[in-house]
């Protein structure tokens, strides 16, 4: 198809879907008509609600039970040894004492893999950076068996309010909530084991958590979003100890935020690289995305997509600094 | 807002305001092998409870970055009065007697900030009095929150049922209503 047919589909696409016409073009650019057809559709369905059973307040089997003896029925995620779909059916996930008492957290798959990812060890240092509202950061500790030491990174004071009570509920211990600007946690001289960067990003991945998002964001944000996340991971790898692991992770689906960005790093950059991961999900990482050919590691990075996993749409790739010789 | 070593009089207040309520040694009991911290919060301390090993970070230069919370929030004191903190009730409830045990239903108004009635109370210790702080638990051996008693435990009984029998102070509602 020619570029101009190519621009009256997508305009065709975009409108008969509602979304804004940059983002089928690309969508055409990356997938296909068939593909993005089939990411629209997904992206109309509703995702299932997932929880991450808290091992410091309690076990899989007591959870298991607990909830079940309410008629909720968990059905446990392939790669992730705490993480189950959950059918709460009319009841609300977040009103149960079991709740309250921090014995699961409601989280989004993709956001637990992040995590198991990182591979936290108990005793060791770690950063989570742009923390809040702490399902990540409580699910360090619980990796962690509140041992070493959680540094949690936020700006947003109001979100600091949620993180913090997270942290209380879930009964981390060994966190210490800092407030200030991610891209300078280079100034901190704590030299960690390990950082998870979730990066702030333009949410292309939750269209099917927020149909606003259709329309809300122009391809500047993005990029605008991109130039951050460069800043952010600049500063966590500089921050990070020689031989230290860094998983950086977005709630984007665009390339521009993911493969891109990493691309980048690792063109300015010698002392980085990707690494594979020890669980096995999603689909490889783009390394041709709209015909451009990228570092052929980024293949070890991972993506969730709705069309494919029934998930909201997530980017995670593991990174290792080098030690120097 | 830097945290710093506790002042051994703030302390002090501390142990004597807690272990009348809850029993002598329980405030060593909940700090094991803490060490107690505080951090100002406009006319409010906060206290916090952090491993030994992190007493260096204490002297560290945090450049741009404010400490917001570090290790077990203990609690905070306002007016002189310690106000323990919701994450260390669980543990509290492990090392004191001074428990009261509710009916599910009041279990359930009681994490919607209520206050427990005579009718909702199955199980109060006799040697409680009116003032005193407690403990305030389910059948099930969950742990709900805390209240301030609003009569003698051994004058409960010749309450009516619509009678108030202890004020809630804080309960695990708090984490879901803090965030609105």
């Amino acid at each position: 198809m020619s570029k101009k047919n190519d621009k009256s589909r997508a305009k065709e696409i975009a409108h008969e879907s509602g979304y804004l016409q940059y983002m089928i073009e690309r969508y055409l650019a990356l997938w296909g008509e068939g593909e993005t057809l089939e990411f629209i559709k997904a992206c109309e369905q509703r995702i299932p609600t997932a929880i991450r059973m808290n091992s410091l307040k309690t076990d899989n089997e007591t959870l298991v039970k607990k909830l079940g003896d309410m008629g909720i029925k968990l059905e446990r995620v392939k790669w992730l040894n705490e993480g189950y779909v959950a059918k709460f059916g009319n009841i609300s996930p977040g009103s149960l004492f079991e709740h309250m008492m921090g014995f699961y957290y409601v989280q989004g798959i993709p956001s637990m893999t992040v995590v198991e990812a990182l591979d936290p060890q108990p005793n060791e240092t770690i950063i989570d950076l742009a923390a809040a509202p702490g399902g990540k950061t409580t699910h360090l500790a619980q990796k962690m068996g509140n041992s070493g030491m959680l540094i949690a990174i936020e700006s947003d004071r109001l979100r600091i309010a949620s993180l913090e009570s997270n942290i209380m509920r879930c009964g981390a211990t060994n966190s210490i909530v800092l407030r200030g600007d991610a891209r300078k946690v280079d100034m901190l001289e704590m030299q960690p084991d390990r950082i998870l960067l979730d990066a702030p990003c333009s949410g292309e991945g939750l269209i099917a958590l927020d149909p606003d998002r259709k329309t809300s964001k122009t391809m500047a944000d993005i990029r605008y979003c991109a130039t951050r996340q460069d800043e952010m991971l600049d500063a966590a790898l500089n921050a990070l100890t020689e031989g230290g692991t860094l998983v950086y992770s977005t709630c984007s689906i665009a390339p521009e935020e993911n493969e891109f960005v990493l691309d980048s790093l690792l063109r300015r950059r010698d002392d980085v690289s990707i690494r594979p991961m020890h669980i096995e999900f999603g689909i490889p990482a783009y390394t041709d995305p709209y015909g451009v050919k990228l570092n052929e590691s980024l293949s070890h990075a991972r993506r969730f997509l709705p069309h494919k996993h029934g998930l909201e749409g997530f980017f995670i790739c593991k990174l290792s600094k080098e030690a120097s010789h | 807002m830097k945290p710093e070593l506790v002042d051994p009089v703030d302390w002090n207040q501390i142990v004597e305001q807690i272990d009348i309520d809850f029993g002598d040694g329980t405030t060593r009991k909940l700090l094991g092998n803490h060490v107690p911290v505080s951090m100002e919060r406009g006319k409010k301390k906060s206290f916090y409870l952090i491993p030994a090993r992190w007493t260096s970070l204490l002297e560290k230069d945090f450049d741009t970055f404010d400490i917001m919370s570090m290790g077990i929030w203990f609690g905070e004191i306002a007016k002189g009065r310690i106000r323990l903190g919701i994450s260390i009730i669980n543990n509290l409830s492990q090392i004191t007697d001074s428990i009261i045990i509710v009916s599910e239903r009041a279990a359930q108004s009681f994490t919607y900030g209520r206050s427990i009635l005579r009718e909702s109370l199955l199980e109060i210790p006799p040697n409680l009095v009116r003032g005193q702080r407690v403990v305030v638990m389910d059948r099930q051996d969950r742990c709900l929150g805390l209240a301030v008693l609003s009569v003698d435990a051994n004058k409960v009984s010749r309450l009516a049922k619509d009678r108030l029998v202890a004020k809630n102070i804080v309960d695990i509602g708090w984490y879901i209503r803090r965030l609105g």
